[in-house]
């Protein structure tokens, strides 16, 4: 059984063909090819991460979630509304939860959504809760400059909800995380400056740490490569993507690739994979899903979904 | 599973590099000499995470630094 979760983007898009007309040594098709993206979303003006998480939050209860039931809130954002409070104590009251819930946000990119699972997986298993709202909302859009033509070209914004209740714990493994603060410059966004992407520095970041995580996660759930059904990493770009899965010799068929229409959402890669996964039926009862997020931090971590 | 697609570099003429990197960048070969300005092959950060891609199949590591230095074709050759 799948995790309850969904995804929302904003309505605005950009799209290929609107870079090109500000990179013009670059053709469509060429972006397309490196980094596997046609078009990603971007927030307007008028609306922020807040706002993208209020959404998917909503379109989860439509979906047959009760807010009520709702006694933890876990908020992914690297782009919050304000200093102080943090933005999960707003989207409580927004989403009429009830104020016996905690809500605390946390400060993690593209490995937020794992860190998210495993806070969630303990905060039930512990007894600290029964059901967790695991959200992950970005916006890095409004972070980059106008002509930074590589991450223009590679980031988008997006929001996930997940319901974390206990049948759900039951189906995630054990988890592998992992931190280097001495690449933090690597991806930083300094106050009041444009976000910085050292893109070769993250590659190779990326290429050291996923099979060494790939090996601890296998060793910590007692499980053989060979014996998982698909791999499910954050949705970098194509090319890393590709470099990651010939490098670690996984096979296509059991590698996960879909950003085409969406881009780097940074946290939310991997649910927004996941949702995607399930829809196309490559995932089915008793399958084995490794997920890993990697970046910014730098920061990392895997586990194993038991489908 | 299957074998890994990169093969080592070590042991390969100059020549093969240049066209073994022109076809992992998209150059034309025959345009291409150690000589030849980076800056006139489109280069950005998309192909400098290919030739880093490259360089480790080669079993070389390049740094950021090390990358965003290279100015001609010759320099990438030298790493690799």
């Amino acid at each position: 059984m799948g995790l309850r979760l969904e995804d929302y983007f904003p309505e605005t898009t950009l799209a290929n063909a609107d870079l090109v007309k500000l990179f013009p040594e670059w053709t469509e098709e060429k972006i397309l090819s490196k980094t596997g993206i046609g078009s990603r979303y971007v927030t307007s003006d008028k609306e922020d991460a807040l706002d993208l998480a209020e959404r998917v939050c909503l379109k989860l209860f439509e979906g047959g979630v009760d807010s009520k039931m709702i006694d933890f809130i876990l908020l992914c954002t690297q782009s919050p509304r304000y200093k102080l409070p943090s933005s999960a104590c707003i989207l409580q009251h927004k989403l009429g939860i009830p104020t016996s819930a905690g809500a605390l946000d946390y400060d993690l990119g593209c490995s937020g959504f794992v860190y998210g699972l495993a806070m969630a997986k303990g905060f039930v298993k512990g007894g600290i809760a029964n059901n967790v709202l695991l959200v992950t909302a970005e916006t890095y859009t409004k972070y980059i400059g106008e002509m930074d033509k590589p991450t223009r070209t590679i980031f988008g914004d997006g929001a996930t909800a997940t319901l974390i209740d206990e049948a759900a714990a039951d189906q995630i493994g054990e988890f592998v995380l992992g931190t280097d603060g001495s690449g933090a410059e690597k991806l930083i966004l300094r106050e009041g400056e444009r976000l910085f992407m050292d893109g070769p520095e993250i590659f190779n970041f990326t290429l050291d740490v996923v099979p060494k995580t790939m090996d601890e996660i296998c060793a910590k759930n007692n499980i053989a490569r060979g014996d998982i059904d698909l791999f499910v990493f954050h949705q970098a770009n194509k090319f890393m993507l590709d470099t990651i899965r010939k490098v670690n010799l996984i096979p296509h068929e059991k590698f996960y690739v879909n950003l085409k229409d969406t881009g780097n959402t940074v946290s939310s890669t991997i649910p927004i994979a996941l949702k995607r996964a399930e829809a196309e039926g490559r995932l089915e009862p008793g399958m084995k899903v490794m997920i890993m997020g990697f970046g910014v931090g730098l920061s990392w971590g895997g586990t194993i979904l038991s489908y | 599973m299957g074998r890994n697609d990169f093969e080592l570099l070590r042991g390969f003429e100059m020549e093969e590099k240049i066209e073994m990197l022109a076809d992992a960048l998209e150059w034309e070969a025959s345009k291409v000499s150690p000589q030849t300005p980076l800056d006139e092959l489109g280069w950005d950060s998309m192909s400098m995470m290919t030739v880093i891609a490259v360089a480790r199949a080669a079993g070389k590591m390049i740094s950021g630094d090390q990358i965003r230095a290279m100015v001609k074709v010759g320099d990438i050759l030298a790493a690799i």
